[in-house]
């Protein structure tokens, strides 16, 4: 076979190796003589190492040292051992003097060099992984002209996250922020502040305190997703261009716990007073508020149950047109009719899953108590509703009848499509079968799709005259993948 | 609404009628819409075989481009999808061509979905023997000066 790389030039032959991990890339070198060198004349270089060893460090001071002053476009350092912050530092001056615009560093236990914070060129910046990566006292001014995406995970800020609010100030241009686990909880407070911001994500594993004060103040944010547990208090919360909000707040486990006792007691005393102030366990109603202009909204389980004990009143979602809800057995659909109420031009509907745990305040969307006021269906305007059924289906019907109910309590339903992770067709035969027998329907006509992995059958209801068998429409189950996923 | 077309003419003397929106995803053929419309515009350096693939895959691209970059990415993943299966079936010495039609018209996706390829076909080789062998490279090395070189980058050959 003819050696084709005789027609392409060099540089073109550097862009291909970029396309390579670094380590790669070299082992090109052996090829032939014309292939010695063309590795280091890559302009992204990354570097991944589970150790310190000799070879690696002279490897890497190798690279860069026949990059010259080259230009470099982006660098990639994940280390999973401590480095040597001697060895490592020179390699960062020397990307950053050569004018990186991606810089990437995976490392344990090193303090970040300043000159990061004032590179000139830097557009993305990911530091993280590992624990110990921090952001000290010595970094004096932070000033990131071109900065446009910054990911931070697990870095610690000095200063009680001081440092935090410097590094935000900095960024004039920043457009994508990523926010994970650094250790707000203990900050007097955290302020999200930056004006040109269009994404953000604000994750927080699971730990036992709430943050004392989470602020936003994101007037041009289109995209956001916060997982966390509740703040003490929410005191801005500036969110006019919101788009799209993934939202997980939790309650810590005490919360939980003085939520689920109080409302037992309330139980057990029949109080009917509904207006009864209650003493909530947290307060996210400036959040919520924060949010009520968003557009396709997706709430886990858990921030239902925020919905319920830490909300003084369900604020009005105008432009809400999709919602996503998650379920949980653990968790009561309390908050889901005041919420469902609130939504007066949503459009779609979706269920993941359509357990609940059975509560007090069952009885207005599900079937768990009988019915005491018109139903929140009743007046919904929904008209696509979409329920992607638990792998497995509850022997007792309840998911069945729960659907049913839908159908024969929303009068704008156009389209009903029911995702079952299952691979036992007959069942999917079945669902639909029963689906079709419900008597009325309380909208005029209704498109039904019940889909499993390998089959998709349509109908329309009321009259099940009208039935198609066929394979999954790809776009219907790459979404239904995606969403379980 | 009537779109403006234009005639690509390869060098080897096919002719491609394409609209505004394929020729501007070619930074090189741009500035033709301004003046080149009827006209035949002679692309020197591509052959009609390649020349056919680069149309495809502006073609392709010229609905996703044209919209907005929204996070749904359903059709995203269309577009993938056909960009994975365009480049896969090419046999190497086809990609090679396309990579330098690309370059020199500079489309930038196309560029890089071709190079992406070539740099799989390095990644999928098991040691520098098998590179040789899929890229048809012939070593000009002594023996002295290729274990030289095992040595100076010795942790890229762990």
């Amino acid at each position: 076979m003819e050696d084709m790389f005789n027609r392409l030039p060099n540089p073109l032959i550097s862009h291909i190796l970029s396309f390579l991990p670094t380590k790669e890339a070299a082992s090109t070198s052996v090829l032939s003589k014309r292939w010695r060198l063309l590795f280091a004349s890559v302009t992204n270089l990354d570097f991944e190492s589970d150790e310190e060893s000799p070879s690696f460090v002279e490897f890497v001071n190798r690279v860069l040292a026949l990059g010259g002053n080259d230009s470099i476009n982006r660098f990639s350092l994940i280390f999973t051992d401590y480095p040597d912050p001697d060895t490592v530092t020179p390699w960062i001056l020397n990307v950053l003097r050569r004018g990186v615009s991606e810089l990437e560093l995976s490392v344990s236990d090193y303090p970040l060099p300043p000159e990061i914070f004032v590179s000139k060129t830097l557009a993305k910046l990911k530091l993280g992984g590992g624990d110990g990566l921090s952001f000290s006292t010595d970094v004096k001014k932070v000033s990131l002209p071109k900065l446009k995406t910054l990911e931070i995970e697990s870095v610690v800020f000095e200063e009680d996250g001081v440092g935090f609010a410097k590094l935000l100030s900095g960024c004039p241009v920043l457009e994508e922020l990523v926010l994970m686990n650094l250790g707000w909880e203990h900050w007097k407070s955290c302020s999200v502040s930056a004006k040109t911001l269009r994404k953000l994500k604000f994750f927080c594993e699971d730990n036992d305190e709430n943050p004392k004060s989470v602020s936003f103040d994101t007037p041009n944010l289109e995209y956001l997703e916060y997982s966390d547990n509740i703040a003490k208090k929410y005191p801005r919360v500036k969110f006019r261009s919101l788009v799209e909000a993934h939202i997980s707040l939790r309650l810590t486990e005490d919360q939980s716990a003085d939520a689920g006792s109080s409302e037992e007691d309330e139980y057990l005393f029949e109080s009917d007073d509904d207006d009864e102030e209650k003493e909530m366990v947290g307060n996210a109603t400036n959040f919520f508020k924060g949010i009520c202009n968003v557009q396709i909204l997706y709430l886990s389980a858990k921030t239902l149950e925020v919905l319920a004990f830490c909300c003084e009143a369900t604020p009005v979602f105008n432009n809400l047109i999709q919602l996503t809800v998650e379920s949980d057995e653990e968790i009561g659909w309390d908050s889901l009719p005041g919420l469902l109420k609130n939504c007066p031009n949503l459009e779609t509907l979706v269920f993941k899953g359509l357990v609940h745990k059975s509560t007090k305040g069952c009885g207005n969307m599900c079937l768990c108590k009988p019915l005491k006021n018109p139903s929140c269906l009743s007046s919904s305007a929904v008209k696509v509703l979409k329920i992607i059924l638990s792998v497995h289906i509850d022997d007792d019907g309840m998911e069945e009848e729960q659907i049913k109910h839908f159908l024969e309590k929303m009068p704008r339903l156009e389209q009903l499509v029911v995702y079952f992770n299952e691979s036992y067709e007959p069942s999917v035969f079945e669902l639909s079968k029963k689906l079709q027998s419900v008597p009325t329907i309380a909208s005029p006509k209704c498109n039904l799709q019940v889909i499993s992995q390998k089959l998709s059958l349509s109908s329309t209801l009321p009259c099940a005259l009208t039935k198609k068998w066929s394979a999954p429409p790809n776009k219907e189950y790459t979404w239904f993948l995606k969403a379980v996923t | 609404m009537t779109k403006e077309m234009f005639t690509l003419k390869s060098s080897d003397g096919f002719l491609f009628v394409v609209d505004e929106a394929v020729v501007h995803q070619s930074v090189t053929l741009s500035p033709m819409v301004q003046d080149c419309a009827g006209r035949e515009y002679p692309i020197n350096n591509v052959t009609g075989k390649i020349l056919n693939l680069v149309v495809e895959y502006c073609k392709n691209h010229v609905v996703v481009d044209g919209g907005d970059s929204s996070s749904s990415s359903s059709s995203g993943d269309a577009l993938k999808k056909w960009d994975d299966e365009f480049i896969t079936q090419m046999d190497l010495s086809t990609v090679y061509d396309l990579i330098m039609a690309a370059n020199y018209l500079i489309i930038k996706g196309l560029f890089d979905l071709a190079c992406q390829r070539v740099a799989d076909e390095i990644a999928a080789c098991k040691d520098h023997e098998e590179i040789r062998a899929t890229l048809g490279i012939v070593s000009d090395y002594t023996a002295e000066e290729e274990a030289e070189v095992l040595k100076e980058n010795e942790w890229a050959f762990d």
